[in-house]
């Protein structure tokens, strides 16, 4: 039996659910030799920003149980040379490549949707949550609901791409930071971003990173991951991409079932390439062995049993 | 140059001097691409615990019959779970990788230095110096006799070795960066080009003499990695053009590029 997959995120078609998270992937085609990039559901970039950003001071990574400890820093060559250089690799891809984007201040994610949109870019994500870099307010934007709003409804006033803005998880409720961003004018929300953490080595006594603190990503979060899915799914009616944690179809069909219409993949990828392929060949399967003909049929399919 | 990933058929897997071990892999292709200097990202087991990320070793030897050599110490987990693999089980292997050793700068002699397990990348470099009709003098330091590496590779090859332990219970009573300064001391002809791998404040000492006598030297960096590929700049490595990637644009870099402190 064919199984339909497709997934509308916005106005974004995708093939299937399936999608690669920033930071991850790069720019698609560094994985070239390994993977078909056109099999993935969609690409989402490494963040660029206004300006060239050299990153965090190593060592940048650190290994804890099941999972990986990274303050990255943002490091990215700048929306000049990313749209010289990366964008027409992405434009000359047949799956859809969503553009994360993150400023210091409101204005500078206005500024790079500008540029973007002039560019005709079909998609942007706002990375409102990196946990390893601090925006002129001292926090993350994506810490409070009046900091999403003024940012999603600046960037919102300034493009007609389809917005998705990802979503931190270090925060006390995410049901409000989600009805923030949808109120603010977000196509899709996308959750969570990495845990806020950090390592010690105790023979040096000092931090495993250079940043002290890092964001924790892989298995290690994805419990809570799917709490915070399935929680922001159940308060607002837009698209919801659910991540964290997600080694295999069938974690990302826990993430489906909890509400997520698609998933994204993230640190798996660097375990193996190919994680994705093998998620989306998994999530077939299982559908055609349970006679689901559209991935749809799965969506928020969980079963509640409160007596 | 293209990676390539793959379960590859374990040939052989032995112990060797200083908790060291050897393992062979039939990988046709990645052998034939790899170039000395570059390495290889095992996923050493399939289970999300520790080791949970892949890791990078070096390609001792990628030899013309498709068999792939790495030489590694058992450290940690990862490692003793790798040391533990079976002739006839396969490996999940992503490779070859990175930017290895330039070896085609002129016909200068060939210093080779090596500290510990170091010495890994320097077996399939310093069989491409002799193939290419260089000279090459491999110094090889240890902490002691026992974990003396690589004794029948070096054998084999027809190289000028100079071995220095910490305790003096083989070779010269000496940290081999003192016997790679003697050796620039004397030596009257300085058309040479030095190649090293082993701890970084070795590494930094190469830095510093290959400055002092006016040589190019290349140096190979170790450093965590998620990836192996570009993609998570997790590996940076500080050098005068700023943070570099020690997966993709090293692990090899000349030594003199490279910001220490």
């Amino acid at each position: 039996m064919g199984v339909d997959l497709s997934v509308t995120l916005g106005k974004i078609k995708m093939a299937n659910p399936v999608m690669v998270s920033s930071g991850t992937f790069g720019c698609g085609s560094e994985y070239g030799d390994l993977v078909d990039v056109n099999s993935l559901g969609a690409i989402v970039t490494k963040t660029v920003t206004l300006k060239p950003r050299s990153g965090n001071p190593p060592p940048r990574i650190a290994e804890s149980a099941s999972g990986m400890l990274n303050a990255i820093g943002l490091e990215n060559i700048g929306i000049d040379r990313f749209i010289e250089e990366k964008l027409p690799y992405l434009r000359s891809l047949r799956v859809p490549a969503i553009i994360s984007i993150a400023g210091d201040t409101v204005e500078e994610y206005v500024c790079l949707a500008e540029r973007l949109n002039k560019e005709k870019t079909a998609a942007l994500e706002l990375n409102i949550s990196c946990p390893n870099v601090k925006s002129k307010k001292g926090r993350m934007f994506s810490q409070d609901k009046e900091g999403v709003r003024e940012v999603v409804s600046a960037v919102r006033r300034q493009t007609k791409a389809v917005l998705i803005v990802k979503l931190s998880p270090n925060v006390t409720d995410i049901k409000e930071i989600a009805m923030a961003a949808e109120e603010a004018g977000a196509d899709v929300i996308s959750l969570v971003n990495t845990f806020g953490g950090m390592l010690v080595d105790i023979e040096k006594k000092v931090p495993k990173l250079g940043n002290v603190t890092g964001g924790l990503s892989g298995p290690a979060i994805k419990p809570i991951a799917l709490r915070m899915v399935y929680e922001a799914a159940s308060c607002v009616d837009i698209p919801v991409v659910g991540q964290g944690g997600i080694m295999n179809w069938e974690d990302a069909l826990e993430f489906i079932i909890v509400g997520a219409d698609a998933v994204s993949i993230g640190t798996a990828n660097f375990i193996d390439p190919r994680s994705t392929f093998k998620i989306v060949e998994g999530i077939k399967k299982y559908m055609a062995a349970r006679g689901i003909e559209e991935i749809s049929g799965l969506v928020g399919t969980l079963k509640i049993n409160r007596e | 140059m293209m990676m390539h990933q793959g379960n590859f058929k374990i040939i052989s897997n032995e112990k060797t001097a200083g908790g060291c071990f050897k393992l062979r892999v039939m990988a046709p292709e990645a052998a034939e691409e790899a170039r000395p200097g570059q390495f290889v990202h095992l996923r050493v087991q399939q289970e999300i615990d520790k080791p949970f990320l892949r890791r990078p070793f070096a390609v001792c030897d990628a030899i013309d019959n498709g068999v792939l050599e790495i030489l590694y110490k058992v450290r940690g987990r990862g490692t003793s779970l790798l040391s533990e693999k079976k002739e006839g089980g396969l490996l999940d292997i992503i490779g070859p990788l990175g930017n290895g050793f330039d070896c085609n700068v002129g016909s200068k002699r060939a210093l080779v230095v090596a500290g510990g397990i170091g010495i890994a990348p320097l077996i399939f470099l310093s069989r491409k110096l002799l193939d290419a009709g260089r000279e090459v003098v491999f110094m090889r330091g240890a902490v002691t006799a026992g974990d003396v590496l690589c004794r029948r590779e070096l054998k084999d090859m027809k190289l000028n070795v100079i071995t220095a332990t910490d305790d003096g219970s083989e070779g010269i009573k000496s940290k081999i960066t003192e016997v790679l300064e003697n050796y620039l001391r004397k030596e009257k002809d300085k058309e040479m080009e030095i190649f090293a791998a082993g701890p970084r404040p070795m590494l930094k000492v190469v830095a510093r003499l290959s400055g002092e006598y006016k040589m190019e030297s290349q140096v190979s960096m170790d450093e965590m990695m998620a990836c192996g590929v570009g993609v998570c700049l997790g590996c940076a490595v500080m050098t005068k053009d700023g943070y570099k990637l020690a997966c993709k644009d090293g692990p090899v870099f000349k030594a003199g590029d490279i910001i220490w402190e």
